[in-house]
């Protein structure tokens, strides 16, 4: 009885649904902390077979509709001001079902903070279309410690700034000023000198000083005045030895730690015919080097201290070589085509010989390698460069001859992943396995499990070790551009498994569970 | 010194100045003055004097008491410029008499002006991210459109206005940022005043025009569908169209393709447009149609558009007293005078002959690129000279002749 029942409610649910051209849906839009709803969202649902409903909300925040199909779908809330709480980096899975009469749904929406201020110059006049910027500090393997920040605002004719959308928590204020956009839109009849400057809060121009502004959501924290000194650009200029064309390319940046800072701060290109170079700088201490990629020289860094007077004859010697030489390897009774093979130092290719002999020149002391086109089931054993073992995929050169030993296996493990209570192809976007111990990889070289037809994920070429595994559903998928999060904030809800070379093991993993931010 | 602004067309020699040199010519005298605010009498701090030659400049920065100084400059006559944001730029003239007894030198700045307002949305709510134009008129054509955008609190300021009228464009996008944002695109962009006859606001210097308010409603773009056919119904092949934006900013007017007859424009915002259809230029019959369309908030759909034999015109370069070989990789482009149509390109064979289809308007001829040893001595349409490289078609069927001559430039 109760089945035919159940039949029946479905019959009329499919009559229902025919009728009215899909399942009915109603979404309140609210501000987390208020509670008041917000008007003017733009909203997205989308579904496993492309299907779509978007819109915005109403006066009272609230936006309904129907959709083409049941099952798990991804809503996508945005709002200039606000970012959606409750979900994933990329939204939120919404399960819409038959029969509701309607699917009522209520999704939050924190707000992000304003940082305003005003920028004076060295005269405590107001400075306009400056760029004020957020900064956050970032530590990234092989990429060392930098600032970069999400947002930016320019300020008015009155040095006023209002920046906007900053997510709740500290930053540092960075802002840096050139005239060129004045000059671009006044479009003066002359060619006047650049001027320009840059200061972080509070009026420093040393990271090591700054200090970080507190944003609370949905406030405007108002900061002090921060002083420009504005200066006169000046020119530094020289000539790269020895001449090739204009093949050699130089690179100027600020001295110290990395900050996300465009104007002035970074500068590279390629030298003229003859060699020279001509770089236009604010005075400071930047650091500039030389490469060429065709002859595989390049320099060393110097080291220079810019005043208010322009610097030239800066001589740049490109007499260095970080030239790699090495060999593949294979663990056991293995064959390898090496004519597959691609094995890439920093953009620096390596010439595979069909013996697995490699030579390549780096174009940095730092170096990263990558390894592609190995067969399914082979895995890297192990790199060793001047006889020590690399830990990861970074390692650093020195001039000369470096030696490098890759040893491969064929005896890679075979990692299949079931998720229990799949219920669609939104669930399981990806599963990446990561070291327990030692340093982790980056995107590329992380183990990833892809999903199959069967549901399934299975992972290939596994190196023997521990792994924590997280599995990552369509709305969470982005975590994997940032698995140093993924392993600090989740490892405790991450399975744990020691996988030992050549094994096949088959795992049932949970959906990793991520907190919503 | 003259204190009269000097009003002179500079020519592109000043991109030429060779950068600031050390040496210096023989020393007479070393210029000095301020810069004060015109209105306010004031010192402008930071403004940039330079002073120049066709060969040579200088440069120096007012410090905190608006004073600058040059070093010792040999005696002769110099053009002078100071430069400030948030002040017109200005011109003086140096004379050989201010070397004879020098003097400080005042130079004085007028302010710019300044216009506000606020950008909302249907809600009331602020709109943040607007892009908003002050676009001088065409009295006051010299000038610079200059765009600000609006803050968190739909608040604007554009700044650094030189006097002139202006005319004020608030346009608005939202959505989709980047490759994985899913977020729809709605569009939104209106003059004040209304786009029928915008507002003209004239600013004088220094003034603070404020109030100029937008209520903005962004709406997903549409498309517009249609069908193309000839006066006697057959559907036409490849087609280029262009679809003409509201004046007089004409936001959002671009181009697309038609095939078989039908075509479809994407991303259009609600208002008034006009396309224009054209076969393409090797097209040996050419056609042309247009037609104006209301754009609401839904895809537009069953646009028809006929297509009529256009205006053929049929060309002839000639290179008096030489040959024509020089001007193998020229192109002749008829520029409509009124910008609502597409501009049309004609290339000349191996003889000098062209031919090309236009719809019936005014039309400015352009020819490039020129070969450095030629100049157009006269231009012709139907054996009448063709004035200022200007000329009217209309829509009769039969072909016009334009005949443009070339001359070798004189040598010095």
């Amino acid at each position: 009885m109760r089945t035919r029942l159940l039949f029946l409610a479905l019959v009329i649910s499919i009559a229902i649904t025919a009728q009215t051209g899909g399942y009915p849906f109603r979404i309140k839009i609210v501000n987390s902390v208020t509670g008041a709803p917000i008007p003017g969202a733009n909203i997205a649902i989308d579904g496993a077979s492309n299907e779509r409903v978007s819109g915005r909300t109403d006066a009272g925040g609230l936006f309904s509709g129907r959709f083409p199909s049941i099952g798990k779908q991804m809503l996508t809330a945005t709002r200039r001001g606000y970012l959606m709480t409750g979900g994933g980096a990329m939204g939120k899975l919404i399960d819409i079902q038959a029969g509701a009469a309607e699917n009522n749904l209520t999704i939050e929406m924190l707000p992000l903070g304003v940082i305003a201020g005003r920028v004076l110059d060295q005269y405590g006049d107001p400075v306009r279309e400056v760029i004020v910027r957020d900064l956050k500090n970032w530590k990234v393997a092989g990429q060392g410690e930098y600032y970069e920040g999400s947002g930016a605002a320019t300020t008015d004719d009155r040095g006023e700034f209002r920046l906007a959308d900053v997510e709740p928590g500290k930053v540092y204020v960075a802002a840096e000023y050139n005239d060129d956009q004045i000059r671009r839109v006044t479009q003066s009849r002359l060619r006047w000198p650049e001027i320009g400057g840059f200061v972080l809060f509070p009026d420093t121009t040393d990271i090591g000083h700054a200090e970080p502004v507190e944003v609370h959501p949905g406030a405007t924290t108002r900061v002090n005045d921060m002083h420009l000194h504005i200066q006169r650009a000046v020119t530094v200029s020289g000539h790269v030895k020895p001449l090739s064309g204009s093949h050699a390319f130089v690179n100027l940046h600020r001295a110290g730690v990395r900050l996300g800072l465009n104007i002035f701060a970074v500068q590279g290109g390629h030298v003229s015919g003859d060699g020279s170079f001509n770089r236009t700088v604010l005075p400071g201490r930047y650091i500039l080097s030389a490469s060429d990629q065709n002859t595989g020289k390049l320099s060393r860094e110097v080291t220079i201290e810019v005043h208010d007077k322009d610097v030239s004859n800066i001589e740049i010697v490109m007499d260095l070589t970080y030239e790699i030489n090495g060999r593949i390897v294979i663990d056991g009774p293995g064959v390898m085509d090496f004519s597959k093979v691609n094995l890439n130092f920093l953009g620096a290719p390596a010439k595979l010989a069909p013996d697995g002999s490699f030579h390549a020149n780096a174009f940095d002391r730092k170096v990263q390698y990558m390894l592609q086109g190995i067969p399914e089931g082979w895995y890297v054993k192990d790199v060793t460069a001047g006889g020590r073992h690399l830990n990861g995929t970074h390692f650093e050169v020195t001039p000369g001859n470096n030696e490098i030993l890759v040893t491969l296996s064929p005896r890679g493990a075979r990692v299949e992943i079931t998720l229990p209570n799949t219920g669609g192809v939104l669930d399981a976007a990806d599963a990446v396995l990561l070291p327990e111990n030692g340093p982790l990889p980056d995107l590329e070289n992380a183990i990833h499990a892809t999903p199959q037809q069967s549901g399934k994920l299975i992972a290939h070429s596994v190196p023997p070790g521990i792994y924590r595994v997280f599995a990552l559903d369509a709305t969470n998928w982005v975590l994997l551009f940032d698995l140093k999060t993924l392993m600090e904030k989740y490892a405790k809800s991450a399975p744990l498994i020691d996988v030992s070379e050549g094994e096949q093991k088959s795992i049932v993993v949970p959906l990793t569970k991520i907190q919503p931010e | 010194m003259k204190f009269t602004p000097v009003i002179v067309l500079f020519s592109a020699f000043s991109a030429l100045l060779a950068p600031q040199e050390p040496s210096i010519p023989e020393a007479t005298a070393a210029l000095y003055g301020h810069v004060t605010n015109a209105q306010t009498h004031e010192p402008i701090r930071r403004a940039f004097v330079k002073i120049y030659t066709s060969k040579q400049e200088w440069d120096e920065l007012s410090d905190s008491e608006g004073v600058f100084k040059f070093p010792p400059l040999k005696r002769a006559e110099y053009n002078l410029a100071v430069h400030r944001d948030g002040f017109t730029e200005r011109y003086y003239k140096i004379e050989l008499s201010d070397f004879d007894n020098p003097k400080e030198l005042p130079l004085e700045l007028f302010p710019q002006g300044v216009i506000t307002g606020k950008v909302v949305d249907g809600f009331g709510l602020p709109l943040r991210d607007a892009e908003i134009t002050a676009l001088p008129t065409q009295k006051s054509a010299q000038r610079n459109a200059i765009s600000a955008r609006t803050n968190d609190l739909g608040e604007y300021r554009v700044a650094g206005l030189d006097p002139a009228v202006y005319q004020i464009r608030a346009t608005y996008r939202e959505g989709r940022e980047h490759e994985f944002d899913s977020t729809p695109i709605t569009r939104a962009s209106a003059f004040y005043g209304g786009v029928t006859k915008p507002a003209e606001l004239p600013v004088k210097s220094g003034s603070t025009i404020s109030g100029i308010d937008f209520i903005l409603n962004p709406v997903r773009p549409v498309a517009v569908r249609g069908t193309l056919h000839t006066e006697t119904g057959q559907p036409a092949g490849r087609i280029t169209l262009w679809i003409e934006g509201p004046a007089p900013g004409r936001e959002g007017s671009h181009d697309a393709q038609a095939e078989d007859g039908k075509f479809e424009i994407t991303e259009i915002s609600p208002g008034s447009y006009r396309i224009s259809a054209d076969t393409y230029d090797d097209d040996p019959t050419p056609m042309f149609g247009a037609i104006s369309i209301e754009v609401g908030g839904e895809d537009l759909s069953g646009v028809d558009l006929v297509l009529r034999p256009a205006p053929k015109i049929e060309g002839q370069i000639q290179v008096r007293g030489g040959d024509i070989s020089s001007l193998a990789e020229t192109n002749i482009m008829f520029s409509p005078a009124d910008g609502t149509i597409a501009i049309k390109s004609a290339k000349p064979d191996a003889s000098g002959a062209f031919q090309v289809g236009l719809h019936p308007a005014e039309y400015a001829i352009t020819i490039f690129p020129l070969p450095h040893d030629l100049a157009i001595e006269k231009i012709t349409l139907d054996e009448t000279p063709v004035l200022n490289r200007r000329f009217k078609v209309d829509s009769a069927a039969k072909p016009k002749s334009l005949v443009i001559v070339f001359a070798p430039k004189n040598q010095p």
